[in-house]
This record gives C-alpha cells, sequence and structure tokens, in this order.
C-alpha cells in the first residue's frame, strides 16, 4: 500500500526558492480511480516564465509504472489519442491540459488514486531540467459536479 | 522503373503483369485511404443514417455481473449509450463524468435515464472491469462488455466507429479510436437523439429533457 506524501506546497523550485531555480511554473491535477483501474491521466497548467523556449520531454511518477504525454483529438465525433511527443513551452507562454487534449497519460498504477490525495510528478524539461511537484487528485476538472447550485 | 539487378529488360508479358501488381497495389491504397478517412463522414452522416435505417435496436451484451445483459432490460427506461474503454485515459472518463453531472442538473433522480457504458476494448475489458470502472462516478452506470461480435454488432448498430491503434507508450502496446458520440433513447428504445463531444451543456440538457424520465 502506497501512501501519497501530502504536500501543502507543490515542491517547486520557483515557489521555494524565488530568487534562484527555473521560473517555471506547474500545477495540475489528476484523475481519480477506483481500484482494479491502472490507468488515469493528470493535466498540467505549465508556466515558462523563462526567457528562452523550452520543452516537456519526460514525467515521471512513483505512483504509475510509465507516464507520457499524450494528446487526444475529436474530429467528426471520433477521439483519437496520440503520443504527443516532448511539449514545446515557448518563453512567457503557458501550456494548458485539459481533458479532450494534452494529458499525462498515467499506466500501470500501482494502487488507486483517491480523491483528496495527491500525486508526485517529476517533469523533466529540456532547458531548465527538473520540476517536481504534487497535483491534487479529483474526479474531474473542476469539482462543480460536487457543488450544484 | 529500371530493374537494376536484371541485366536485360523483362519481357513484355511480365512487364504487364507488373503493371497489373501495382494497379491492384493503387487500389488497395485507396481502398486504405477510404477506410481511414471515412469515420470522420461517418459520424456526420449519422443524422442521415437515422432517418434511413433505425439507429438502435434490440441488443444483447454481459453486464458487471458476467451474465447476459439484454435491451429488454431497459424496457420503459430512457437511455444513453456511450462506447470507451477502461484503459482510456481522458475522454471517456471526461464523458462518462459529464453524463453523471448532467444527470444530477436535470434534477429527476438517478432513474431520469440510464447511463450505458459499452466497452469497445472486450479483449481487456471484463464484466468486471467494466463494474468497477462504472463505480468511479459515484451514480450509477451500467457498465457492459461482450464477445468481439456482440460489441461489432452494437457498434454497427449504433454506428459508432471503432479500431485498435498501435501506441508503444500505452498498456498491451495499443489504444482505441472510437466514436465519442452519445446516442440517447426514449422509454421505448427509440432514438432520439446525439449528444457530440465538442456541444455544450445546455444544448446537451436540453436533449436529455426529451428523453428524461
Amino acid at each position: 500500500m502506497r501512501i501519497f506524501p501530502l504536500l501543502a506546497v507543490p515542491l517547486l523550485a520557483s515557489t521555494a526558492a524565488p530568487a534562484q531555480g527555473p521560473a517555471m511554473h506547474v500545477s495540475g491535477w489528476a484523475r481519480a480511480t477506483v481500484p482494479g483501474q491502472t490507468g488515469s491521466a493528470a493535466y498540467l497548467t505549465i508556466h515558462n516564465g523563462e526567457r528562452s523556449g523550452d520543452r516537456l520531454v519526460a514525467v515521471t511518477t512513483p505512483a504509475a509504472a510509465k507516464a507520457s504525454v499524450h494528446v487526444t483529438t475529436t474530429a467528426g465525433g471520433v477521439v483519437r489519442m496520440r503520443s504527443a511527443g516532448a511539449v514545446p513551452v515557448g518563453a512567457g507562454q503557458m501550456v494548458e491540459m485539459k481533458p479532450g487534449g494534452l494529458h499525462v497519460m498515467l499506466t500501470g498504477l500501482e494502487s488507486p488514486l483517491r480523491v483528496g490525495e495527491q500525486l508526485p510528478l517529476t517533469l523533466r524539461f529540456a532547458r531548465v531540467g527538473t520540476v517536481r511537484l504534487a497535483v491534487p487528485i479529483r474526479l474531474q476538472a473542476s469539482d462543480a459536479g460536487h457543488h450544484q447550485h | 522503373m529500371p530493374d537494376t539487378t536484371s541485366t536485360s529488360a523483362p519481357p513484355a508479358g511480365l512487364r504487364r503483369v507488373r503493371l497489373i501488381v501495382w494497379a491492384l497495389v493503387a487500389v488497395a491504397a485507396l481502398a486504405l485511404a477510404w477506410l481511414l478517412l471515412r469515420p470522420a463522414s461517418q459520424a456526420g452522416q449519422l443524422q442521415s443514417v437515422s432517418t434511413g435505417v433505425a439507429v438502435g435496436g434490440p441488443f444483447t451484451l454481459t453486464g458487471a455481473d458476467g451474465r447476459p445483459f439484454s435491451s429488454t432490460q431497459l424496457a420503459g427506461k430512457p437511455y444513453a449509450v456511450f462506447f470507451g474503454f477502461t484503459h482510456c485515459p481522458d475522454v471517456c472518463p471526461t464523458t462518462l463524468a459529464r453524463l453523471a453531472g448532467l444527470r444530477q442538473r436535470l434534477g429527476q433522480g438517478e432513474d431520469a435515464f440510464q447511463i450505458l457504458f459499452v466497452s469497445v476494448d472486450p479483449e481487456r475489458d471484463t464484466p468486471e472491469a467494466v463494474g468497477k470502472y462504472a463505480q468511479l462516478f459515484n451514480t450509477p452506470i451500467i457498465g457492459l462488455t461482450g464477445s468481439r461480435a456482440q460489441i461489432d454488432q452494437m457498434a454497427k448498430q449504433h454506428a459508432i466507429y471503432q479500431a485498435k491503434v498501435p501506441d508503444a507508450e500505452a498498456p498491451d502496446g495499443y489504444t482505441m479510436d472510437h466514436g465519442a458520440t452519445v446516442l440517447l433513447f426514449d422509454r421505448a428504445g427509440k432514438f432520439v437523439a446525439t449528444i457530440a463531444p465538442e456541444e455544450g451543456d445546455p444544448a446537451a440538457l436540453d436533449k436529455l429533457k426529451r428523453i428524461a424520465a
């Protein structure tokens, strides 16, 4: 049974030490799973505050055997999911992953991702190197479903 | 095309055979292109299909309990059908969560319409797998799978495209392309409307009101 570290603040180098480290701001969330389900997705918002463009080249997490950026496209009602390869993030630009588009595909989950827990992620960028963070685990993009008016 | 391995030009008969072979290759390539490009037009034709040929109709699949699930079990109940697979990390949970949310917003309870999740990946999706997956959304969802033949028939009668596609990063080395259109049926089992993936919630809610019990 794996216990995810519950981190109040994402382990961003930039948040921890604003004067140093890369100005690569990452936030996001991961989709909850049920027992027995071995795959899920995480959605990240990456803001590159650096003066140079960069590329997200790899994602890893201790919770899944494999993490890879995939993109879903919809045409004529048919959805297709393909590997997205390295994701470019231009200088001063933001990449926003969303359901039905870019996402981090997680496969080989060792245990369910439970709502309220956090998923630790390690991102590797071509220029700034490693960025670590933990994202909240939710059922869907917003928790609007739980707060109906 | 010069043939570097032979010293003399091939006889005319052989050239003709080669021409025919290349023509066949071209025909095969065109057929493949048509097959690949077809889904986009197929979904677009759904409306015309619905007026010509009946969409939906009786079916028998396998329920989460491993026992046959027949469309007769839906008699008198409106339902929404979505095709997907449990290894689908993005669109499938998004769509099912959306349907669950829309049903909640209708405010007519969980019997307003049934939500059916039909696997297009029966090789991996056991009854147990679809059953567990359907529990993710904290509201009753009917997870269904079946034999490959049953699933093919089910997809065909709902005009849903499905294709196995290699993906080295996906579990077992493949993913599924599939129609993500939700089909809505009234309590008499009659096809009423579709909800397209790109369609906004207000339009989707209006359609769901038309079938809701």
